[in-house]
């Protein structure tokens, strides 16, 4: 927590507090004190990646959600939540389905160069767009990954855990960017 | 919801009260261990775990509101079973525990009019209603201002105004559909959602630590501002300042006991679900408020050599009229407008268009009604999963918002019918040795006529409001999952046919009232809540009236 995002959240209690005359219980204290707490790690109890398959994982995601003015897929660990959505919550049948299909992917892949991935990359994708593929649905595990991590939430889009009162119409610069939720 | 009235208002007439719950604890802000969680610290993001979901809670992980951070707010299907006949699905989505479902409600409240008080009369289908809209008038009034309720007079007779606090307005996509409707429409008006939120709490509020909503949009989780109403945040404390109330959970009301000699009910007999040690609890008066079907079940249960077909039953209308309201189904539409503009807040209300057929005279080939409940968002990057693209530009497009969408979903009055009808099992018990029940119920005629239409006039409002890509969506297997079930142990002036008079008390056991969503004698289409509130404080008023000239 920075200096600025201290009395932020200093000051965020202040107008809470005001606005509900005062009465503030333990939780909304420390829930507000603490701010968005910092992105956990995330613990799989079915860890079913190899190594070598986390890193085809972390690689792929990053090729979708590279680093640019924020960082990536890679940064935001979304091959963790990948991996415990694969290992934790899908059923042996869709995890069956799913690790085939990480290794249909070209092996050239983690050997090759940029642009021999992005050749291997537009393949994919071209082909998730005609049928329902293992891309269509890592490319999905990945957006949600990354935007409903920190990083993806607070950096690249907006979010805030207290908006405060609606306001309904207002210059999109005000905003600035999308809300992640 | 309801429980929770009968509780503040004996409370603060100074009647020693004891609340029965039949679920755990919860308290206020401590246990709502879903709140402030941000999304990357849930493990799925706020999935349940699909495993858990399916292995325990197969019919109430269909409701829109079970999340990781809510479902401990949700009963477990597997130790709360009930059957439904075959080709008949009835969801049933409960949340047993103080509070009850006051935890999980979408808040939206509306007071019901003179038209929704007199449809039965009108058109012959159900029992006539005793009381017509200036009986509930006072008892709106009362409880709106204890709950704080939001929203805008519209001096519209189908739909009466009450004492609001200011709206949770319009964002420039709804406003402008608004505008639209007005312009094209004499009979047609988009109003914002009346809804329990806090926008300017008053001392009435302030003084239960309730403070202002802060458009979390997270509800269901618990609200330790107590921003918007529950029993949690507003009634059971103002009851308990009283001094005047004791509450025992985990304590499953089996049934009720008649004593036949006063031809009143002496108490009520109690299973600790821990324990499974029976209690027996006298009162003098006893509030019914487990929700419809739980009330039906304790009522059902309770058969004695006076009530051979369960408790004051001589109608036989206990377990029949079964409704929920019309739901799930509508459209959707894009407004290609206001590319420059945004929102600050996740809005926790929506939009309302109140009902606008049959208004005076059945001019459609349907009897009754609908409304439209809706809203409009820009889209966001959850909208666009499935879209062609990765790489810098692909990141850097999810950094604007899509287009405004706008949704409509009918909210239609469903009929009551007798054969929709829920009964004990005749064999299967639940784990505390209950006989389950068995809900049979299904659409009628007049109900999907009602659901078709209210998809196509969607779709007509929206084309004529310019919206561009309108599609229409509808979960036709729905019942049950508009979480509005009522009319079991419906309202009525004649004994042979209804099992409360207008005060919600039974015609066959004087100190007996219901008060929750069972007493309905119609559905009409706006959502509940408010008025089983209304009805419950009418009720205890009145009560205690009597308790005062020793009649009760």
């Amino acid at each position: 927590m920075s200096e600025g995002d201290e009395i932020n959240r200093r000051q965020l209690l202040k107008n809470v507090a005001v606005m509900t005359g005062g009465v503030l219980s333990v939780s909304v204290v420390s829930g507000i004190l603490s701010g968005a707490l910092a992105q956990e790690v995330i613990s799989v109890d079915n860890p079913v990646f190899k190594k070598f398959e986390l890193s085809l994982v972390a690689e792929m995601a990053n090729m979708i959600i590279p680093d640019t003015d924020t960082p990536g897929a890679k940064a935001a660990l979304v091959h963790d939540y990948i991996h415990a959505m694969v290992g934790d919550w899908y059923y042996e049948k869709e995890r069956a389905n799913f690790m085939k299909g990480l290794h249909s992917v070209d092996s050239n892949f983690m050997n090759g160069s940029v642009k021999e991935r992005e050749i291997i990359m537009t393949e994919l994708d071209n082909e998730a767009a005609t049928s329902k593929t293992f891309f269509e649905e890592f490319k999905e595990l990945v957006l949600v990954g990354y935007f409903s991590s920190q990083i993806g939430a607070e950096e690249e889009l907006r979010y805030e855990q207290y908006p405060g009162p609606y306001q309904g119409c207002v210059p999109f610069e005000k905003v600035g960017r999308t809300w992640a939720t | 919801m309801s429980g929770g009235w009968a509780a503040k208002d004996f409370c603060e007439a100074g009647v020693k009260t004891l609340v029965l719950e039949r679920g755990r604890h919860v308290e206020h802000g401590e246990d709502y261990i879903g709140e402030n969680k941000d999304p990357w610290n849930m493990k799925f993001r706020d999935k349940v775990d699909q495993k858990l979901a399916d292995d325990r809670y197969p019919r109430q992980k269909k409701c829109y509101a079970f999340k990781d951070s809510t479902k401990h707010f949700f009963v477990d299907d597997i130790e709360h079973p009930y059957s439904t006949e075959k080709g008949n699905n009835f969801e049933w989505i409960r949340g047993n525990q103080l509070g009850g479902r006051s935890l999980l409600w979408h808040r939206q409240s509306y007071r019901w009019s003179d038209m929704d008080f007199s449809s039965n009369a009108r058109d012959g289908y159900g029992t006539d209603w005793p009381v017509r809209y200036k009986d509930m008038k006072p008892w709106y009034d009362y409880v709106e201002e204890f709950v704080g309720v939001s929203g805008t007079l519209e001096g519209m007779e189908q739909l009466p105004d009450g004492i609001f606090l200011p709206p949770i307005g319009f964002n420039c996509a709804e406003e402008e559909f608004g505008r639209r409707i007005g312009n094209t429409y004499n009979d047609r008006r988009l109003i914002p959602g009346r809804c329990a939120h806090l926008t300017e709490p008053k001392p009435i509020h302030t003084d239960l630590g309730r403070g202002t909503c802060q458009s979390r949009n997270q509800c269901q989780r618990g609200c330790s501002l107590g921003a918007y109403f529950s029993s949690q945040s507003a009634t059971l404390p103002a009851a308990k300042r009283t001094g005047n109330l004791t509450i025992i959970t985990d304590s499953i009301v089996d049934s009720i006991i008649y004593d036949p000699k006063n031809k009143k009910a002496s108490g009520v007999r109690v299973i600790d679900s821990r324990t499974n040690i029976t209690t027996t609890y006298n009162a003098k008066v006893i509030f019914l408020c487990a929700s419809t079907l739980g009330t039906t079940q304790i009522l059902l249960n309770s058969k004695s050599e006076h009530f051979k077909t369960g408790f004051a039953n001589r109608s036989d209308a206990v377990g029949r009229y079964l409704m929920d309201h019309l739901a799930l189904t509508g459209a959707r539409g894009e407004l290609d407008a206001f590319q420059d503009k945004y929102y600050i807040g996740r809005k926790p209300n929506g939009i309302y268009i109140p009902r606008f057929t049959n208004l005076k005279h059945d001019e459609e080939d349907f009897v009754r009604g609908f409304a439209y409940q809706g809203g409009s968002r820009r889209k966001g990057w959850d909208d666009r999963l499935d879209e062609k693209g990765f790489g810098a530009k692909f990141k850097e497009s999810f950094k604007t918002p899509g287009t405004w969408v706008i949704d409509l979903e009918g909210y239609g009055e469903m009929l009551p019918m007798a054969n929709n009808r829920v009964t004990l099992h005749k064999t299967k018990k639940d784990k505390w040795g209950m006989p389950q029940l068995h809900i049979n119920a299904k659409f009628g005629e007049n109900d999907k006529k009602i659901r078709k239409k209210m998809r196509e006039t969607a779709v007509e409002i929206m084309e004529k409001a310019g919206l561009k890509n309108i599609t229409t969506y509808n979960t036709e297997d729905s019942l049950g999952l508009s979480i509005h079930e009522m009319g079991t142990a419906r309202m009525g002036n004649d004994p042979n046919e209804a099992v409360v008079n207008g005060y919600n008390q039974c015609h066959d056991a004087k100190n007996v009232f219901i008060t929750d969503g069972a007493a309905m004698a119609s559905s009409a289409c706006q959502n509940p809540s408010l008025t089983y509130m209304a009805f419950t404080a009418r009720a205890v008023d009145y009560a205690v009236k009597n308790m005062k000239l020793g009649k009760l």
